[in-house]
């Protein structure tokens, strides 16, 4: 019976911590769809669903890897305290306007655990997703600079048909970029409470009603303020995101695919002669990409200790 | 697949092609002027073509009301929404000025002011009927500017437009030397209203140059 009620409550908090991840990434994803006016909100937030969806059904699993590489055998009380700690720091981080990766947020919890009972198996695994956390804004960032200036040395023989691409491609990226956050972070977010048809049913049903009740706010904010941007840059920026992070999902590397389509961002920007770009947010998300995992490290070794 | 054609819609062109619909009044007020200045001494010329340029302006009001409503509405990046409509209030601004030309034409002619002194009315038809071509040849430019896909023609067609604005600046320029030497001759009104008229048909090839650097800003900030 408590087994069962157990089982009740770590579902429900795959089912809020999918929705609210789901709520949140939507707008990196088809924001820049939705800013250039090329889908409607909710045309957006359910392509942006249905790209979630996917992922996490065709290679979301792959995330299991990742969570038992830090703990083999986890019990359901444990799960349960994980994500409910995950989802505590997401909401406040929310609250307060930080920005804070969940998927860096989770795996510094779970790195936190595995080094409060001692164990050393990880540290493998968790130097090779530093350095991936490390490297990929990075490669992010390279990519979008010389796709940027590439494009740009391009001539342009027909201007309407190179726009009707870009639109084109917008959408494409939308999809693909909700996909591999859908295989990477939802992955990893189901992941920690075990592959099966439960919780899969709980995440697909979050992912919607994050997507279409949580999405659809932030998208206006976000597609009407960070992702005014041109065609070319946030096309550029969305393809540099989803290469990376299918990269990392291959891989089994929990990877945050805002980490890498802000540093994308950023490395469009700073790819112009003309450069009028303003250094405070990027350097708030940077911080937050530092603070996200070293935080929930201390708070996963101190709840072992506890 | 109907949604994702319409998905695909490029707002921008569109725009462009409405925007050309003002354009092709503006040709339109252009030769009703033009009409008017060949026979400027015949009221019911000048009445006639003042009531066809007026109905033009508000042809014009219609199709900026309508292209405005469009890009604030429709599949347009919000980069450039400002630009657009700036385009717009060019564009609306170059057929309004016609309108007033043709109304200072018709109120100067009803107006027969009582001095001797008469002004060399066929050398100022023969400036503004100048200017008016100078005008008409920019704003086919303009039109097509707006209905090309081709950048590096854009670009050609911008420097050409610019090149006939000058020519407008230098005609502007010499007709004001001209008009100086008269004044002692001319009532002051007269002297105003010539150098008003001259002043009008530089800004239509001014508007003609503004829209066309603000139409390749557009493309270009949408494309890099």
């Amino acid at each position: 019976m408590t087994h069962v009620i157990l089982e009740i409550i770590l579902i429900s908090f795959i089912f809020l911590a999918v929705a609210l991840v789901a709520g949140n990434n939507l707008s990196a994803c088809v924001g820049p769809a939705v800013g250039a006016r090329i889908l409607t909100k909710r045309t957006g937030a359910l392509l942006g669903a249905g790209g979630f969806t996917a992922g996490l059904l065709v290679q979301g699993a792959g995330m299991a890897n990742s969570v038992n590489e830090f703990i083999p055998s986890a019990s359901i009380e444990f799960q349960i305290e994980l994500l409910a700690v995950a989802i505590v720091i997401f909401i406040i981080a929310h609250v307060a306007r930080l920005p804070l990766s969940f998927s860096m947020s989770l795996v510094g919890l779970l790195a936190g655990y595995a080094l409060a009972i001692g164990s050393t198996a990880q540290i493998p695994f968790m130097a090779k997703t530093v350095a991936m956390w490390v490297i990929a804004p990075i490669v992010a960032m390279i990519i979008a600079y010389y796709l940027i200036r590439y494009i740009n040395s391009r001539p342009v023989k027909d201007i309407w048909r190179r726009i009707r691409f870009y639109k084109a491609l917008l959408l494409v990226l939308a999809f693909s970029t909700a996909y591999v956050s859908g295989a990477n972070t939802l992955g990893l977010i189901v992941a920690t409470a075990g592959f099966s048809g439960a919780t899969l049913a709980a995440a697909v049903s979050a992912i919607f009603v994050g997507s279409i009740f949580l999405g659809e706010g932030t998208i206006r904010r976000v597609s009407g303020e960070f992702y005014r941007m041109r065609y070319s840059n946030a096309t550029v920026a969305l393809a540099a995101s989803s290469i990376i992070v299918e990269a990392a999902a291959l891989l089994n590397i929990p990877l945050s695919n805002t980490q890498t389509t802000t540093a994308a961002v950023f490395g469009a920007g700073i790819s112009y002669k003309a450069k009028f770009l303003s250094l405070r947010p990027y350097l708030i998300i940077f911080l937050g990409w530092i603070m996200a995992p070293v935080l929930s490290f201390c708070i996963g070794y101190l709840l072992f200790q506890l | 697949m109907k949604n994702f054609k319409r998905s695909l819609i490029v707002g921008e062109k569109n725009i462009f092609g409405e925007l050309s619909q003002i354009i092709a009044i503006a040709a339109e007020a252009n030769q009703n002027l033009s009409n008017m200045l060949d026979d400027h001494k015949n009221e019911a010329v000048l009445e006639r073509g003042m009531q066809a340029i007026k109905s033009l302006e508000r042809k014009a009001d219609d199709v900026a009301f309508r292209v405005n409503e469009n890009i604030t509405a429709g599949a347009v990046s919000p980069n450039i929404l400002e630009n657009l409509l700036e385009c717009v209030h060019v564009a609306d601004d170059i057929v309004d000025t016609y309108f007033y030309q043709s109304r200072e034409l018709l109120r100067m002619h009803k107006s027969r002011f009582p001095y001797s002194e008469k002004p060399k009315d066929a050398q100022w038809i023969k400036i503004f009927k100048s200017m008016l071509e100078l005008a008409n040849q920019a704003l086919a430019k303009v039109q097509q500017i707006l209905t090309n896909s081709d950048l590096g023609q854009i670009l050609e067609l911008r420097i050409e437009i610019e090149t006939l604005e000058q020519q407008g600046d230098e005609i502007k320029d010499k007709s004001f030397d001209i008009l100086y030497q008269e004044a002692p001759h001319m009532h002051y009104l007269q002297f105003y209203h010539y150098g008003e008229l001259v002043h009008k048909f530089d800004d239509i090839l001014d508007g003609c140059e503004d829209l066309a650097d603000l139409v390749l800003s557009t493309i270009t900030s949408i494309l890099k």
